[in-house]
């Protein structure tokens, strides 16, 4: 077999080596979620040589994406390109010997078993969102498909990879998704852009491990990353023995925490129905949106319009349900409602 | 326990024999009716003719081949507009139909030329009989599609008189009882079509409803199949029901209809409603002293109504109410159009609708307060 030479920096490392690039170019791996961590993980495979990528996003390009999601330029902006067909675009520039699928797409219950078909090597996480990764976690373990879980939120990284069967599942970590609203978003704490790179970085490594078949190299565990304190800790996880997941019991693919969305009549707008009822604290979420735009709350719901989004109004209830304002785009409405709420 | 104020969508809870009955029927007697001869199908053709013998009697004893079952009063309506009309005919509706008749007719007037037009009516929606009788006179319609209460206000139209003026210039009357039937006496061998949810005011379950068709209309069949009988034929029968009734029914939806309807008579339901209209005009003059509060609500002018009524509250959505209620005072409502853009656009209830309040036969004073109580709260 010809070497090909465009790899042969990656391939001389003695951790993948020939045979490790030769695996590396007959894998296919699938990337949920096109923002930053998404963005930067597909640049770093495709130009890694993973033979198929298949890239999947749901969102149109905004301007507040560019400060950290690198595929991205101002004329995809301009051009109105959702991020799977921008990221598509420039990765094909980036590496034309390598196979890309792009889909633009909500990841749902309904729709994620053809996405993530039984032929993928690996999944990689560049969710914004608990309920997502919940459903990425039990189709990878129905299927035995790796996969690894990252998140990052200002300067703080975690990231983790699943074996199913092996390791600890992401559902034996965190059990239940966080009600809406009562974690951080980037859209409510910001992000770092090198904390994204950093993260890409962890992920992307243990990556390249697995498909290069070399799974005896992964370091197990939760690692954690303060990027702006330099802290860098490392958390061992323990399978739960009563994880339904890793019982066999796939709740999320059978709709549980499934939101439902249903357009209002007349009107520009949806209402989102979190799939479990949830108690938020209205006031805590106010201080936490105030930075971002108008929040108005009473006592019995919270009116918010954010700043990027002028024409945009959510009005988000103590129990968890929200009408999304300004779109009748149930992917959309769904997408601002994570960007804020992070479910 | 949850408030449950949106009969006009659907009734809440049913009675336990329709329940039971269902139940029995299904575990018992559940064969296809009107197909085989065993006993289970004779039992089952047995207790469809019996529910269409009493629907009929239900309706003033209108000729029971003459009534068809159908999903439910979207396919009833649906039966009979595209049934009836021909190439050019004119038409004319009240301000407050329902989708489930001004689409049907927008699809007719794209596919044959029809032309509909909205009667005169005052500002709750109610028909200017003088007008009506002027217009009959101008524009020779061949049909009037009546929405006998609104589902957005609950005003109730003149029925006998617009049906004595429709006949005296030979124009058809078709009758949406969906907000009427098992709250007012309805006498059906007046009107020409009538058509009923079995899921709303009968108090049975959704999925089945009924039509009536006066015996001098003629009727294009909705859609052809099997009839159980005549199969040696190659096109639809004409006899009445087969002709109009093609597939097999829904035996045990229509078993739940017949025992809404035993339930109603039992209860005596005129009593009931008159009962739930008193209870529902006391909560309306409290309300309507609160500055912030907009009704729309003919029960307050002593207007011809049934229990529905909308409502807004200043600086708030409807939809954003209808949340409120349901999360925070477990208060079941519903907001926006309610597939009824013309009634809100005649009432000016504005582009985001209102708040519609739905009575049931059983809605107690006591959860009438409730209501109240918390509108007061969010009204602030």
């Amino acid at each position: 077999m010809t070497e090909n030479p465009r790899y042969s920096r990656q391939a001389l490392y003695a951790g993948i080596g020939k045979p490790g690039q030769a695996r590396l170019a007959k894998s296919r791996a699938a990337i949920v979620g096109l923002g930053a961590l998404g963005a930067a993980a597909a640049d770093t495979l495709a130009r890694a040589g993973v033979g198929t990528l298949r890239i999947i996003d749901r969102d149109i390009l905004e301007l507040t994406n560019l400060q950290r999601q690198i595929l991205y330029s101002e004329q995809d902006i301009k051009d109105g390109l959702p991020k799977a067909k921008a990221a598509h675009k420039r990765l094909s520039l980036v590496n034309s010997e390598i196979e890309i699928e792009s889909v633009v797409s909500d990841v749902t219950a309904v729709n994620i078993d053809d996405l993530l078909d039984d032929d993928f090597d690996i999944i990689v996480d560049g969710t914004d969102n608990f309920e997502t990764r919940l459903l990425i976690n039990d189709v990878a373990m129905k299927k035995k498909i790796p996969w690894v879980y990252c998140g990052v939120i200002g300067a703080s990284i975690h990231s983790f990879p699943i074996l199913p069967g092996e390791t600890p599942c992401f559902r034996c970590y965190i059990g239940e998704a966080p009600p809406p609203g009562s974690v951080d978003t980037c859209d409510t704490a910001g992000v770092l852009g090198p904390a994204v790179l950093v993260a890409v970085g962890l992920a992307c490594v243990d990556v390249l491990k697995i498909l290069a078949g070399k799974t005896e190299a992964l370091v197990h565990g939760l690692q954690m990353v303060d990027l702006w304190a330099g802290r860098h800790r490392r958390f061992g996880l323990k399978k739960d023995s009563q994880c339904p997941a890793c019982l066999g019991q796939y709740d999320y693919l059978d709709g549980k925490g499934r939101s439902a969305e249903a357009r209002l009549c007349g009107r520009n707008a949806v209402q989102i129905h979190p799939g479990e009822k949830a108690t938020i604290d209205l006031k805590a979420l106010a201080e936490r949106l105030s930075p971002l735009g108008v929040v108005e709350p009473n006592p019995f719901l919270l009116r918010f319009r954010p700043a990027d989004w002028p024409e945009g109004e959510l009005t988000i209830f103590p129990d968890g349900r929200s009408i999304i304002k300004g779109t009748n785009d149930l992917s959309r409405a769904r997408s601002v409602l994570a960007r804020f709420l992070g479910s | 326990m949850t408030i449950y104020l949106d009969h006009g969508a659907t009734s809440w809870p049913k009675p336990e024999r329709v329940i039971a009955e269902m139940s029995r029927f299904l575990k018992e007697d559940a064969a296809n009716p009107g197909r085989s001869g065993h006993d289970m199908a004779r039992r089952a053709s047995q207790a469809v003719w019996d529910a269409r013998l009493a629907l009929a009697r239900f309706l003033g004893g209108v000729p029971v081949e003459r009534v068809i079952f159908c999903s439910g009063a979207t396919d009833a309506l649906n039966t009979a507009i595209h049934g009836f009309l021909d190439k050019g005919d004119h038409v004319l509706i009240t301000p407050m139909e329902h989708n489930s008749v001004l689409r049907p007719l927008a699809l007719e007037a794209e596919t044959r030329g029809v032309t509909f037009e909205e009667m005169k009516a005052d500002e709750f929606g109610l028909i200017d009989l003088a007008a009506l009788r002027k217009c009959l006179e101008d524009q020779n319609p061949r049909l009037i599609c009546v929405n006998h209460a609104s589902n957005v206000n609950g005003i109730l139209q003149p029925l006998d008189e617009i049906c004595e003026i429709a006949k005296a210039q030979g124009a058809k009357v078709l009758v949406d009882a969906a907000q009427t039937l098992g709250s007012l006496k309805i006498d059906a061998r007046k009107v020409d079509f009538l058509a009923l949810p079995a899921h709303k005011g009968v108090l049975g379950p959704t999925g089945v409803g009924a039509l009536y068709v006066a015996p001098d209309i003629k009727l294009r069949g909705p859609r052809q199949g099997g009839t159980g009988a005549f199969s040696e034929q190659e096109s639809m029968p004409e006899i009445w029901p087969e002709a109009m009734e093609a597939g097999t029914l829904n035996a045990v939806g229509i078993v739940g209809l017949h025992e809404g309807l035993k339930h109603l008579i039992e209860i005596d339901f005129e009593q009931a409603h008159r009962e739930k209209m008193i209870v529902l005009k006391e909560l309306l003059d409290r309300l309507q002293g609160l500055p912030k509060l907009t009704l729309y609500a003919p029960q307050l002018h002593d207007k011809p109504s049934v229990g529905v009524f909308s409502m807004n509250v200043e600086a708030y959505e409807s939809a954003e109410l209808a949340n409120i209620l349901d999360g925070s005072f477990d208060i079941a409502t519903r907001a926006g159009l309610h597939c009824a853009p013309r009634a809100h656009k005649h009432l000016r209830t504005g582009p985001y609708g209102a708040l519609r309040v739905s009575l049931g036969l059983k809605t107690t004073k006591e959860e009438l307060r409730e209501f109240e109580a918390a509108i007061r709260v969010i009204h602030g």
